[in-house]
């Protein structure tokens, strides 16, 4: 009987963890907001009360003041590695494998160690000297973990596009075996059209990940710009993308037989 | 039994009778009725119209009117569209429903650089 007891005690205690860590890493955006929101909070409570203290610097002041820089730091690395999460969240969700882009999955489960471990580390930051000497090593640390929030960013697109070729190519498979065989010319001549379109996006999109990779597009990633060329690139591809669904469409509604 | 018989004798009362008799008592009615005869005869006719405008009003309510329809006319009926829907169609709403501006999601501001020294601007 007790055996059983424990057995039922055991059971309930592992399906409550199943259950909390599914929710946990189910809801990074909601984390993500949620720290976010804590930070923003807390900037304003750091600003008014270094304010102060720069002010009128009595050590009550500067207590204050760093024990709000503590909790700002916090919240704002607690962030950071909240919404790195979630980005890689919104990458793997499309279930891609792409292998181009590994690199840049890389960075940001890096980023999101780095944010956690840095949040950690703000908690033993006591006096100014501290925080003056955390804060002079983060700045030094943090820049290739900002940045892999840039190219993650170009990471999730690249896996919708890649995941809508993946889908494409399924839709080309199922159609195939419905149409009349022997396929008359001007069917295999369509055919043949959207297989060479269809390589040509994976061409391009291919093209665009690897050029992610080369010193002018690293050198230029903190530019205001950044984003600007590649917004027309995937405008491009997903033109291309309508153009091929389209021409699969038409062979499915006139051509294909269930 | 037998009706006794009634003798006037009043002297007013036959002086009436006596009118009456030679019809010396409807003069004035005859010289009325002379004097305004066509005012009579116009107000009869009137009367007469009224009565024939009422009849015949009741009369066209009670018969319906005829609806004339036009001939039918032969016209080419367009022909049914159908909505043909490919399996492919939510695809397609994928496809186009991609988000093409970046950064997306947008990325949060950060001071990475918190210290209690007072800020150069």
């Amino acid at each position: 009987m007790k055996l059983f007891v424990k057995l039922f005690l055991v059971t309930l205690t592992l399906l409550f963890f199943s259950t909390a860590t599914t929710t946990v890493f189910a809801d990074a955006k909601s984390d993500y907001e949620f720290q976010y929101s804590r930070y923003r909070q807390n900037y304003i409570e750091y600003s008014i009360l270094k304010k102060d203290f720069l002010a009128n610097p009595t050590l009550d002041n500067q207590q204050k003041a760093v024990l709000a820089a503590k909790q700002t730091l916090s919240s704002r690395d607690l962030s950071k590695a909240n919404f790195a999460a979630y980005l890689l969240d919104l990458c793997q969700e499309k279930q891609t494998n792409y292998a181009p882009i590994k690199p840049l999955l890389d960075s940001l489960r890096s980023a999101r160690a780095f944010f956690f471990s840095e949040a950690e580390k703000s908690k033993a930051i006591v006096t100014p000297a501290d925080l003056a000497s955390f804060t002079e090593d983060y700045l030094i640390n943090v820049v290739p973990h900002n940045r892999s929030f840039r190219t993650g960013i170009l990471a999730c697109k690249i896996s919708q596009l890649v995941r809508i070729q993946a889908q494409s190519k399924n839709a080309l498979d199922v159609i195939l075996p419905k149409l009349a065989t022997p396929l008359s010319t001007p069917i295999q001549t369509r055919i043949d059209d959207l297989q060479l379109l269809g390589n040509k996006i994976n061409d391009t999109i291919d093209t665009f990940t690897d050029k992610l990779y080369t010193e002018e597009e690293i050198g230029n990633i903190d530019n205001e710009y950044y984003f600007t060329g590649k917004i027309e690139t995937i405008k491009k591809i997903q033109t291309l993308q309508l153009k091929w669904i389209d021409g699969l469409i038409d062979i499915d509604l006139n051509y294909a037989h269930s | 039994m037998p009706i006794p018989k009634i003798e006037i004798t009043n002297p007013q009362a036959l002086e009436v009778i006596g009118k009456v008799k030679s019809g010396e008592i409807f003069i004035p009615l005859t010289t009325w009725f002379k004097k305004t005869k066509w005012y009579l005869v116009s107000i009869l006719i009137v009367t007469i119209l009224l009565v024939a405008l009422v009849v015949g009003k009741n009369l066209s309510e009670k018969t319906p009117v005829p609806v004339f329809t036009p001939p039918d006319i032969e016209s080419v009926t367009p022909p049914e569209i159908i909505d043909l829907k490919s399996d492919f169609s939510s695809l397609k709403e994928e496809i186009q429903n991609l988000n093409t501006e970046l950064p997306d999601p947008i990325i949060p501001t950060f001071d990475d650089n918190l210290n209690l020294e007072e800020t150069v601007n």
